[in-house]
């Protein structure tokens, strides 16, 4: 069948505000959207929903968003998904631990929301080929 | 009035001298203070009595039975603490007792030229002096928290403000994109006015964030082997659109070959990023910019040299301090935080090179800067065949790395231990010691346990061995046949962390 079917994207962030905006961002641009508040809900929709792509916070409730990272590189299921970690800290420490959970994008808030898109279609398209 | 005791420790073992100092002291006729003499005349006992406490000054003679010349000096100011020491020194010595004063001791007399009044007064400005020294230690100690804290704070206050920042530059852009509805031109206006604020706000808590990390001195510089006129090129091609929409030529002038450096890239491409938009907010159209870069004997000297407005001469002093501002804000009042020449220093500086600046009002600025050319990384290549190792030279041979080969295990730790490696390559089977235990040795001694391992094996490599008890060491390892690629990058991670 051919068509393009419509990507799902998961968001982890706990700050409502921001999650929601980043929700209308994607939806606006033609992604369909799964949304979590902590790292464990965070964990369960990727298993429940098995999302085509993840973007998570790393300051979050439960479980931080490195783990999380860990969780979905490190099982077989699912680690050809890719991982945007989307943060406010990105102090070295950060960015190396980032690096050694596997994530495939590393963008700081603040960073326009048009990069953000533009990494996910970037993400995207490498997996499908 | 109470008399106050001075109690004095004396460390002599000439019995004329120690009665000459005795009779000193207990004829000072001191209104305010009397003293109480304690005299030994080996280094051993001296320190015992020392170590029972209650020893407000220390005369010590250098020439002891048991210990001569400054290592008496040493012995003592170990374990003297906030205790301070008047060298006693014969007439042939002084040397010595200089020497004893520049590295701790308060004061020095020569015996024979010391008469009672000039005793005492050495005493009182020796114990005076080593409490105002250890004053100012303090203060200093409690300078340095503070300033550990406030980086700190400015750390966690710039994090905490992004997440907000992103929230009202995201809501802003969903407007002006339309997302959420259709808006005025007027709307327009005034939404885009407001996010170019706040993304100034966003600018100046990056540029925060910088600083503190350069202040605080969390910075750690991630080397690798850099071309430096590539990394001029990149930003060449990165501004030319800009400089060309505002009417300003943009030029490079560097050498033909490559400019070979270890340094961070990032850093590195943050300082010429710096420069460059500076020069293009003080130049107007029609104007020239340049960025130059040569080698120059251990440094690589670049420029980045405008035809614009010029700084005038009272700024330039403080033109790379904090928050110092020239005013100048162009059309979308972009306006600079402040911060970033002193960043720019700092960067520089981490690289241990230095910035200045030439500059005439009304005829242009040149910003100069150095970066050292710092050794690059020795690695040690652990393997017993000639032909591999030869092989992973010449993968590695383009990021200048220096190598040092050997083909057993015994000679890998003693290289480890005396050469200063960066790096080992290790094969697991070396022909004398297990790769384990080779790994095991080296992990345990405080020498060589930070230097990063890079296992390169042809068998497949037990991960449960290379725990070593609680430290569950992980070590990278790549399987043989390896790919020039995979080593490359696999070495240029390990060193940059």
């Amino acid at each position: 069948m051919s068509g393009s079917i419509q990507k799902r994207l998961l968001i982890i962030e706990d700050n409502p505000t921001y999650r929601e905006m980043l929700k209308t961002r994607l939806e606006f641009n033609g992604y369909e959207t799964i949304v979590a508040g902590d790292g464990l809900e965070g964990l369960n929709a990727v298993q429940r929903e098995k999302p085509d792509l993840v973007i998570v916070d790393l300051m979050l409730p439960l479980m931080d968003g490195h783990k999380v990272c860990r969780f979905i590189k490190f099982d077989k299921r699912f680690k050809n998904t890719p991982v945007i970690i989307l943060t406010s800290r990105d102090l070295d420490e950060d960015v190396e631990l980032a690096k050694s959970c596997g994530v495939d994008a590393f963008i700081v808030k603040t960073r326009r929301s048009e990069l953000i898109v533009d990494e996910v279609n970037r993400l995207l398209e490498i997996k499908k080929e | 009035m109470d008399k106050t005791k001075t109690s004095v420790l004396l460390i002599e073992n000439n019995p004329d001298d120690t009665f000459f100092i005795q009779e000193m002291l207990s004829g000072a006729d001191e209104e305010m203070t009397s003293f109480e003499l304690t005299s030994f005349g080996r280094l051993s006992t001296g320190l015992d009595r020392l170590s029972e406490g209650g020893i407000d000054i220390i005369l010590l003679d250098l020439s002891l039975p048991d210990s001569h010349g400054i290592d008496t000096f040493k012995s003592v100011y170990e374990v003297a603490a906030k205790i301070p020491i008047v060298v006693l020194s014969g007439l042939d010595d002084k040397k010595l007792a200089m020497k004893a004063v520049q590295i701790g001791a308060q004061d020095y007399l020569v015996k024979g030229r010391v008469d009672g009044n000039s005793l005492v007064r050495a005493i009182h400005y020796a114990i005076v002096r080593k409490q105002a020294e250890e004053t100012l230690k303090e203060a200093n100690e409690e300078l340095r928290k503070l300033d550990q804290l406030k980086s700190d704070f400015i750390s966690i206050v710039s994090h905490e403000l992004r997440t907000p920042i992103a929230i009202m530059q995201e809501g802003i852009s969903l407007c002006l994109d339309g997302v959420v509805g259709k808006i005025t031109d007027e709307q327009g206006e005034v939404l885009t006015s407001t996010l170019d604020t706040v993304d100034r706000l966003a600018r100046l808590v990056n540029d925060l964030l910088d600083i503190s990390k350069i202040e605080s001195g969390k910075f750690k510089l991630r080397r690798s082997s850099l071309d430096l006129n590539q990394i001029i090129k990149k930003e060449y091609e990165n501004y030319e659109k800009l400089t060309k929409e505002k009417g300003i030529r943009l030029q490079m002038a560097l050498p033909e070959g490559p400019l070979k450096l270890y340094a961070d890239e990032d850093k590195v491409t943050q300082i010429f990023k710096n420069l460059l938009s500076n020069a293009i907010r003080f130049t107007e159209a029609g104007g020239e910019i340049t960025i130059k870069a040569e080698e120059k004997d251990d440094a690589i000297v670049c420029g980045v040299c405008d035809t614009g407005t010029g700084i005038s001469k009272e700024y330039i002093p403080k033109l790379f301090s904090k928050f110092e501002q020239f005013g100048k804000v162009d059309g979308h009042g972009y306006k600079g935080t402040g911060l970033g020449l002193a960043i720019v220093k700092g960067l520089v500086e981490e690289h241990e090179g230095s910035i200045w600046v030439e500059s005439e009002l009304g005829k242009g600025s040149e910003f100069w800067f150095t970066l050292k050319k710092v050794p690059y990384p020795k690695i040690l290549i652990a393997d017993d065949e000639e032909p591999v190792r030869v092989l992973f030279k010449r993968f590695l041979s383009s990021d200048n790395y220096q190598f040092v080969e050997v083909s057993d295990g015994g000679e890998a730790i003693q290289k480890a231990l005396n050469d200063s490696v960066s790096l080992i390559i290790l094969d697991m089977m070396l022909p004398d010691i297990s790769g384990y235990e080779i790994i095991g040795r080296l992990k345990q001694d405080v020498r060589t346990h930070d230097i990063p391992i890079l296992i390169v094996s042809g068998y497949s490599v037990d991960e449960a061995r290379l725990d070593q008890e609680d430290n569950h060491v992980v070590i990278p390892y790549l399987n043989k046949p390896v790919e020039v690629d995979e080593l490359r990058n696999k070495v240029r991670e390990l060193l940059m962390n």
